[in-house]
């Protein structure tokens, strides 16, 4: 009762250290609630659905092809920073060419590739191997293969397909130089490789 | 006192889980130290305002204080404790947060302690007014 009468006799200052409160309260929960919101995200956010291709076209080039989705179930839009795509054939028994390279692609920045919110986006590269060169480094392969007794043909061959995408969770400043971490919880980094799946 | 501890809790625990991550909060105080110290002494007045004996103020600002931080760790580990994930950051999760945030522990302290001398000063000042205004109309004689 005392203090009923105490904050009758006072009400407009108790009024204002109430709004202060509360004020700071809902910061609070606001705040936290978009940190699980991040949270849910990095985790939810994810790579799907990996196809790698081979196919034969006209000319007896070879089209390698690779595509991947991109889910983003998360409530922010997804901008992505760098989407890069590379496939190769390692062959191991040579000296000068163990990595041959038969495809790649980049996306910077400023290209402002965006994942809208609770969406998902299929991202396809191809390429068409015709350079000679390569090719008769391909054709190499398969004889040499041949010879340790492993049947292949362009289109079967053990093509290494990587991918990777950086990118920022909604609009949230992700460029600091001291706090790392900051950048760190606002930022998707995930990658696939054919021999490591998807990571 | 406990109450005052309580309603003076979510500026503490805002101001830091702000300093932890200013990118994600709303409204960000930026890590800006000067405002954080302006809030502590701003947080501190009512505790002095309404306890009438200082040492009980100053007492009530380490309890706040206290209460606050104490969110603030509850706060930073809602995604693990509410929302039932697996941790966004790397190890060393609590160390960075404590690393972090112990500097804000003596400005809210030292904020706290200035702020419950202005809070009496106020509170002096009121009641001055109100004894000045109750004789002027010749209600004390």
């Amino acid at each position: 009762m005392a203090i009923l009468e105490r904050v009758k006799e006072h009400w407009i200052t108790v009024t204002m250290y109430l709004v202060f409160s509360l004020f700071f309260l809902s910061a609070c929960l606001v705040s936290v609630n978009t940190y699980g919101a991040i949270a849910q995200a990095q985790r939810d956010i994810s790579l799907e659905n990996p196809v790698e291709g081979a196919d034969i076209v006209p000319h007896g080039d070879v089209n390698i092809s690779f595509s991947i989705q991109l889910n983003n179930p998360s409530r922010y839009t997804l901008h992505v920073y760098t989407l890069s795509w590379y496939a190769k054939l390692v062959n191991a028994s040579s000296t000068n060419d163990r990595v041959i390279t038969v495809g790649d692609d980049y996306s910077g920045p400023t290209t402002y590739l965006e994942v809208p919110a609770r969406t998902a986006i299929t991202y396809t590269f191809w390429t068409v191997v015709s350079d000679p060169v390569v090719l008769e480094k391909l054709n190499g392969f398969i004889n040499y293969s041949k010879g340790l007794g492993t049947e292949y043909t362009l289109e079967t061959l053990p093509y290494e397909h990587s991918f990777s995408v950086i990118a920022m969770i909604g609009e949230f400043e992700h460029e600091y130089v001291r706090e790392g971490y900051l950048n760190d919880i606002v930022t998707v980094d995930l990658r696939y490789s054919s021999l490591e799946g998807i990571f | 006192m406990g109450l005052m501890a309580l309603l003076s809790a979510p500026p503490i625990a805002f101001m830091t889980f702000d300093f932890m991550f200013p990118n994600i909060s709303t409204p960000s105080l930026e890590k800006n130290l000067m405002v954080v110290f302006l809030l502590s002494i701003l947080t501190a007045i009512p505790s002095a305002y309404f306890t009438r004996r200082t040492d009980l103020a100053m007492v009530t600002v380490f309890l706040y204080t206290a209460v606050g931080y104490i969110l603030a760790v509850a706060l930073y580990s809602a995604p693990y404790t509410i929302f039932n994930l697996e941790e966004v950051l790397p190890a060393f999760y609590y160390a960075l947060f404590f690393r972090f945030t112990i500097i804000l522990l003596f400005l809210f302290i030292l904020g706290g302690f200035i702020g419950t001398v202005f809070g009496q000063m106020i509170r002096d000042m009121i009641k001055r007014e109100e004894t000045a205004l109750i004789f002027k109309d010749g209600k004390g004689t």
